[in-house]
């Protein structure tokens, strides 16, 4: 897993509990180089799910929330250090060439990244529908992504999750 | 905040700076080593873009010299021939001097036709389109003749001129036999060229039963070929150099065929100068014995008389018509003319003719659809095309409509008496 998503993650913990709840959730673990994770490394994705478990256990929030609020926060961050992949301003098309575009040209910079896949069911001017396929089954990061993308560019979406099966998950989002 | 924690904190934001660091310098080491490569790939592109358009360049230089050079050979004969015609057009007649431009005429004219067939042989080679045909024949008696063709030549030029062959030479070989006499006559007219007064130039033919293969070489005592130009002598047009050029003419294509023709044959040419010394140049080539037959066609005498009845010719062009009547008239052959397809469909319609020339373009109806509509009712009368194409799948066009072979123009008198020998 890319460095920057522990990284960010500490930076929205800290913003939203403070440094000490932090320094809590990580004294319990034992993690790479002791949790001094940097943006440009390569960590396990079992630490990333260690740490939003013990977030969990010292916030009682549930972790698909957690990871929700998260998405929403690391659209923001990701845009502004990648302003150039975007090339819509257009919420829909964005999510279209999340897939055709973003994903190629994440591939080139880290080619060792692995992406989730999106596949297009159905699209219009008002929704888009999409089967969310990842490995790590971070659909609720990606469902709080695109209400970050929502926020930011301040066009309301309905966001629909369908029930994960063995593959994925079907998303349906619907302008407002 | 307790001290322990904020220990805890700048201790890791010191580990995280570190792995940064060790990151960022793997990444330059990375950057500059995909740096270097790209150098290096950088550099070679650029020699061998160097090399290619220095080859181009080259080409394209020796593309020039030869349009320049073929112009002038084309323009030398066409010069003759239209000077003399002019000269006989206004002189009053007089046979001795008329006769000399006759064969001055002649003689230009068949040099003119060679410049032409070796440029039409050497588009077709370069396009892949050369068909060799490969039949039973009697290799010795083709050579013979090609011996007798420049035996005037080598005489007039005090050159002695032999051919000999090895004693077990098989008297029929499977081959294209035009090709081995257009190579060898290649390399027979460039060793007389080259080799002056008081010099040999001698054909040596064996064959190898044990490995069934032809070797034949050219062998001269001629001026040879320079060190430097040996590598390049077979490469399409060139030649030694400019000088060779201006003394001795030539188009610089005819070493380029042959050689070609040899490797589509799937023989080796074999090369070997020495310069002031003399050249042998020859090829070994893979031939296979033929089964002898009894009664071959080719060992028939030509008999002119023999043709019987009456050949109708459908041409529209004057000056083709009054050669071909020229030809005809000689070999004592009767004939009539028309000047279309149409016509020519009646007249085969109401009479009953033993070979048909048809000329392909004419007015109102052309030589290929006449004969289709012939066809339709007489499907035994031998048709030929007068053709002044001769590329290999015009020929076949005809041969598709029902036509059973065709002659390319200008007519040559040997060519005709063949046809005439096959459609008696």
């Amino acid at each position: 897993m890319r460095g920057i998503i522990f990284t960010e993650l500490y930076e929205l913990v800290e913003e939203k509990f403070g440094y000490e709840l932090l320094d809590d959730v990580l004294l319990d673990l034992e993690l790479t180089n002791d949790g001094a994770y940097t943006a440009t490394g390569n960590y396990p994705f079992s630490e990333l799910l260690d740490i939003l478990i013990k977030l969990h256990e010292h916030t009682k929030i549930p972790i698909e929330d957690l990871l929700e609020v998260f998405g929403e926060y690391l659209f923001t961050r990701l845009l502004n250090m990648h302003p150039e992949l975007a090339k819509t301003e257009n919420v829909l098309e964005f999510l279209e060439q999340v897939e055709t575009y973003i994903h190629i040209e994440v591939k080139k910079l880290y080619p060792d990244a692995e992406l989730p896949k999106f596949n297009i069911v159905s699209k219009d001017e008002k929704s888009f529908k999409f089967y969310y396929i990842s490995s790590k089954k971070l659909h609720h990061l990606a469902k709080g992504l695109i209400q970050g993308l929502s926020n930011h560019y301040k066009q309301p979406l309905e966001i629909k999750m369908g029930l994960e099966d063995k593959i994925g998950v079907f998303f349906e989002v619907t302008r407002i | 905040m307790d001290e322990e924690r904020v220990k805890r904190m700048v201790n890791r934001e010191r580990n995280a700076r570190k792995e940064s660091e060790r990151l960022l310098e793997q990444k330059s080491s990375e950057l500059y080593e995909i740096n270097q490569n790209l150098e290096q790939l950088v550099t070679e592109r650029t020699e061998k873009l160097t090399t290619a358009l220095n080859n181009a360049n080259i080409a394209m230089k020796t593309k020039d010299d030869f349009v320049s050079n073929m112009s002038h050979e084309i323009r030398t004969p066409l010069n003759a021939i239209m000077g003399f015609v002019e000269v006989m057009q206004s002189s009053e007649y007089e046979e001795e001097a008329f006769s000399n431009y006759l064969n001055i005429i002649n003689d230009s004219s068949e040099t003119l036709l060679k410049i032409i067939n070796d440029i039409l042989d050497f588009s077709k080679l370069q396009s892949g389109q050369f068909k060799i045909s490969p039949i039973d024949v009697n290799l010795r008696d083709k050579l013979q003749h090609v011996y007798s063709l420049f035996s005037k030549i080598a005489t007039e030029k005090e050159v002695s001129f032999l051919i000999n062959f090895s004693n077990d030479f098989p008297k029929l070989l499977v081959v294209d036999d035009i090709r081995i006499t257009q190579i060898v006559s290649n390399f027979v007219s460039n060793a007389l060229k080259f080799t002056p007064k008081n010099g040999t130039v001698s054909i040596q033919v064996l064959y190898e039963h044990e490995r069934s293969t032809l070797i034949l070489k050219v062998i001269d005592t001629g001026i040879g070929i320079k060190k430097e130009a040996q590598a390049t002598i077979f490469n399409s047009f060139e030649q030694e150099d400019r000088t060779v050029t201006r003394e001795y003419g030539g188009t610089g294509l005819g070493l380029a065929i042959a050689k070609q023709l040899v490797e589509l044959m799937s023989g080796e040419v074999i090369f070997k100068s020495i310069p002031q010394k003399g050249s042998v140049f020859g090829f070994e080539m893979p031939l296979t014995v033929a089964i002898e037959k009894k009664q071959l066609k080719s060992n028939k005498k030509r008999n002119l008389v023999s043709f019987t009845g009456t050949i109708l010719v459908a041409e529209d062009n004057e000056v083709n018509i009054l050669l071909i009547s020229i030809v005809l008239e000689q070999l004592f052959v009767s004939f009539e003319v028309v000047e279309n397809g149409l016509l020519a469909i009646s007249a085969v319609k109401n009479n009953n003719y033993a070979l048909v020339l048809m000329d392909n373009q004419m007015p109102k109806m052309s030589g290929k659809d006449a004969t289709l509509e012939i066809r339709k009712f007489n499907k035994k009368i031998p048709i030929v095309a007068l053709s002044a194409n001769a590329l290999k799948t015009e020929k076949e066009e005809f041969l598709e409509v029902g036509m059973n072979d065709v002659l390319s123009k200008p007519i040559n008198k040997t060519e005709l008496l063949e046809i005439l020998e096959k459609y008696k």
